[in-house]
């Protein structure tokens, strides 16, 4: 067994980012695109949290770090949301039931439908007895006890770098992120996941002026950082003129997961995201299942495995996808074993490696995830002394002279930039971004005592402010996926936010526009407008 | 798979219901609906309000009880120039001017219609004079130019961008890779005069990642494979082609915002 007191060759620091963008409808009955948050809870966020509970039960230490994004907390909490949750999962439960009893005389069917039925059972159960309803207590949980470090982030995953021109709206996404998680979670944060990555020089300031100890940058953040590090991404380097350490991404970890070429996700034993009975079952059987205007979506009832290129698809056997979700596990944690003592040899302290992933990459893209998360972290404690699971928070307790270096512009996003965030199809919005930044400015410093409905409205604004920075409509827009639906989304938040601000400067504002606002994007109860003056 | 409906179910009791419900269904495979409304209306005029498909558990149409404004100004009336860096030696501009606003030297005369997008190095004190800096066409909205600028106020410009347009946008290649810029909006008058309207804040560009500036990883650069070095004697074989690194997993996508190939930007290094 991995003895905790004995000093490693290295040390392994896993991050799951759990974010979704903040989608709550009560102006409707259904809305598609709630269903990501009930797939994230149904695949993800329970699974871990089974998972956490059985190692604990087992006795077997093990130490995370998570970002759980206000956004995320916010819906997870959410009464009306959580509603819909226990009605989603009821109705997956039918599905399952009427599945299990279809494939009788589908052996190789039958078994993957009465998986799907005790996995169903488990996630209801988990979400209404135990947790009851608040999955964010249940992550909690697993802070308090030692286990897991819960880390913030932007208040809604705004990308920074794009908002670096009037530093007010940056601090206003830090100081909304910290108040949030202080509310959530009873401390304020040590540590940051900053949205996608994206870090630019002068951010480390606003940082440490929230008190937080430490951020994460892309590899080449770090790589390219003036002066460059003495040792690469393995250690931390304080920030120059700010108390405030960056820790950067390990690339060969990342690969081994990341990669669409050869990371373990892709392997043909595991269970194919694509071939879902939502689009496969006759229209008649699955119209209770989908969207009720008769759009084919996926339901999580999947039978496939994902087999050889241009093969047909066979069937998806689960205990092979374990079988072979432990072998992965071996073999990242041997590769890790071996880079710690590669560099052990050669580094004057143990390195520390930043292994980053989204959390919604185990369970919900990869299915098997998160078991082999559950296997590594088995396998890490018996099977070798090589390595030990840390936070940062930990590292810097342990190894607290660190280089001091300025980290580069970076971003974890495809060209390493900021190409996603500012492309011909989403440029459009920051024209409208920063008027808005502009103006939530002038009139928090034009109201530094605001009360009543006044305040609302201000508190409203900067609600609207926020919701519009997700960097989530501008990754959408990118990316052509559902490209209305995150237009739409950022145009309402201007268009309320624009009718606020005239409506508090001609003195008229209409109480009934400002509660339907506070009912309906009600993130942030808590907030401040000051924090932008 | 099967399709799994069974047509003999207790759901079709009678042979007007069977025929009416093959009726929707064709009408279903007939029509794409173009959008939400054109289905609604569709739905409303071939078949009772009673027939028409309600979400199973509260029964009524899961059209929204309200609707927030969508309509946002194309722009602001304001004057205005910002720029965001995209990557190494591209930037992302964007204006605004409004014409009739006074320039800052009333006593010229302004010819509104030829506007200067200016690129500049912010931080003079390392400008080498005797170099004349290069220009490149980029821009894709509105008029673009470019010209060679030859000292004075221009010492330190990288790159004009001529434009007619009172409101853009453009994506710029920066010929010249600096740590600090600045962009000006400026118009010239008939006599060839120019005149500030706006700056904007100077903003620090991304370094261009060199070879100089990579650094070797205090690492492996290969993935070892487990069954390479393990001399573990309860080793398996491996089942199916899992342990096999040469099969092609190029169909899997992934949608997260790091699903990017690290060997395809370390080929740019190398």
């Amino acid at each position: 067994m991995n003895d905790l007191t004995v000093n490693p060759k290295g040390y392994l620091c896993l991050v799951l980012h759990a974010h979704l963008p903040f989608v709550r409808h009560p102006e409707c009955d259904y809305m598609m695109e709630e269903n990501w948050l009930y797939e994230a809870l149904t695949e993800t966020y329970l699974p871990l949290l089974s998972i956490f509970d059985n190692l604990v039960d087992d006795g077997i230490p093990f130490r995370l770090t998570m970002s759980l994004t206000p956004p995320l907390c916010s819906m997870l909490s959410d009464a009306l949301l959580q509603e819909r949750y226990l009605r989603y999962i009821n109705k997956l439960i039918e599905l399952a039931e009427k599945e299990v009893d279809r494939t009788k005389n589908q052996p190789e069917f039958n078994r993957t439908a009465q998986f799907y039925l005790g996995r169903f059972h488990l996630c209801r159960n988990l979400f209404e007895n135990v947790y009851k309803g608040d999955v964010v207590k249940g992550f909690k949980k697993f802070q308090d006890s030692g286990h897991i470090e819960i880390i913030t982030c932007g208040a809604t995953h705004g990308f920074l770098p794009n908002m670096q021109l009037n530093p007010n709206a940056v601090r206003g996404q830090i100081i909304t992120a910290v108040n949030s998680y202080r509310k959530f979670l009873d401390k304020n944060p040590s540590g940051i996941w900053l949205p996608e990555c994206g870090f630019y020089p002068g951010l480390e300031n606003i940082l440490a002026e929230a008190n937080l100890r430490y951020f994460f940058t892309e590899t080449h953040g770090l790589l390219f950082a003036d002066p460059k590090p003495l040792y690469g991404v393995f250690a931390p380097v304080y920030c120059k003129g700010a108390p405030i350490a960056a820790f950067g991404r390990d690339a060969e970890s990342s690969r081994q997961v990341w990669s669409s070429q050869e990371g373990y996700p892709g392997d043909p034993a595991y269970r194919d995201f694509y071939r879902d009975i939502g689009f496969d079952l006759d229209m008649d059987y699955i119209a209770p299942y989908i969207d009720p205007i008769g759009i084919r979506i996926n339901t999580g009832i999947k039978y496939y495995r994902i087999t050889d290129k241009g093969a047909e698809k066979l069937p998806y056997d689960r205990e092979n996808a374990m079988r072979v979700a432990a072998m992965h596990a071996g073999n990242f944690m041997f590769n890790r074993e071996k880079q710690a003592e590669y560099l052990c040899s050669i580094m004057d302290r143990p390195p520390i490696i930043i292994a980053p992933y989204d959390a919604e990459l185990f369970g919900h893209w990869w299915y098997e995830g998160p078991e082999w998360i559950n296997f590594l972290i088995r396998k890490i404690n018996f099977e070798q002394n090589s390595i030990q699971m840390i936070s940062p928070s930990d590292y810097l307790s342990k190894h607290p002279s660190n280089q001091v270096a300025e980290p580069s512009f970076s971003s974890w996003g495809e060209g390493g930039y900021s190409d996603v965030w500012l492309h011909k199809n989403n440029e459009w919005i920051y024209r409208h971004l920063h008027r808005m930044e502009e103006r939530m400015v002038e009139v928090a410093r034009a109201n530094p005592n605001a009360d009543g409905l006044i305040r609302r409205a201000l508190n409203q604004m900067a609600r609207e402010l926020l919701l519009a920075e997700s960097s989530d409509w501008a990754f959408i827009m990118k990316n052509g996926t559902m490209v209305q639906y995150a237009e739409r989304r950022t145009k309402e938040h201007i268009a309320n936010f624009l009718r606020l601000y005239e409506d508090i400067n001609v003195q008229n504002i209409d109480h009934d526009f400002v509660a339907l606002l506070e009912s309906h994007n009600n993130i942030f109860p808590e907030i401040d407008y000051k924090v932008y003056s | 798979m099967s399709g799994g409906h069974d047509r003999r179910s207790t759901r079709y009791r009678n042979a007007s219901s069977v025929v009416k419900n093959i009726k929707r269904n064709r009408l279903r495979r007939r029509h794409k609906f173009k959008s939400l409304a054109h289905r609604s209306i569709l739905i409303k005029r071939l078949f009772h309000a009673a027939e028409t498909h309600t979400t199973a558990v509260t029964g009524q149409l899961h059209f929204p009880k309200y609707r927030f404004n969508s309509d946002i100004p194309e722009k602001y009336n304001e004057t205005y120039v910002c720029t965001l860096p995209v990557n190494p030696g591209n930037f992302f501009t964007y204006w605004e001017y409004i014409p009739d606003e006074p320039a800052r030297d009333d006593s010229k005369s302004r010819n509104d219609d030829k506007l200067i997008l200016r690129f500049k190095k912010a931080d003079p004190i390392f400008f080498d004079i005797e170099q004349e800096p290069e220009n490149s066409i980029v821009d894709d909205k509105g008029t673009i130019t470019t010209e060679s600028t030859d000292g004075g106020d221009q010492l330190f410009s990288i790159l004009d961008i001529s434009t007619e347009n009172t409101v853009g946008t453009t994506f710029t290649k920066i010929p010249e890779v600096e740590e600090f810029y600045n962009v000006e909006l400026l118009h010239t008058t008939e006599a060839g005069e120019e005149i500030l309207i706006v700056s904007c804040p100077s903003i620090q560009g991304i370094p261009g990642d060199t070879e100089n500036n990579f650094i070797c990883l205090l690492t492996s650069d290969d993935t070892i494979d487990y069954f390479d070095y393990s001399d573990n004697p309860e080793k398996k074989e491996p089942t199916d082609d899992c342990s096999t690194p040469e099969y092609d997993r190029g169909s899997v996508q992934y949608l997260g915002s790091a699903a990017i190939d690290i060997k395809q930007r370390k080929s740019k290094h190398e």
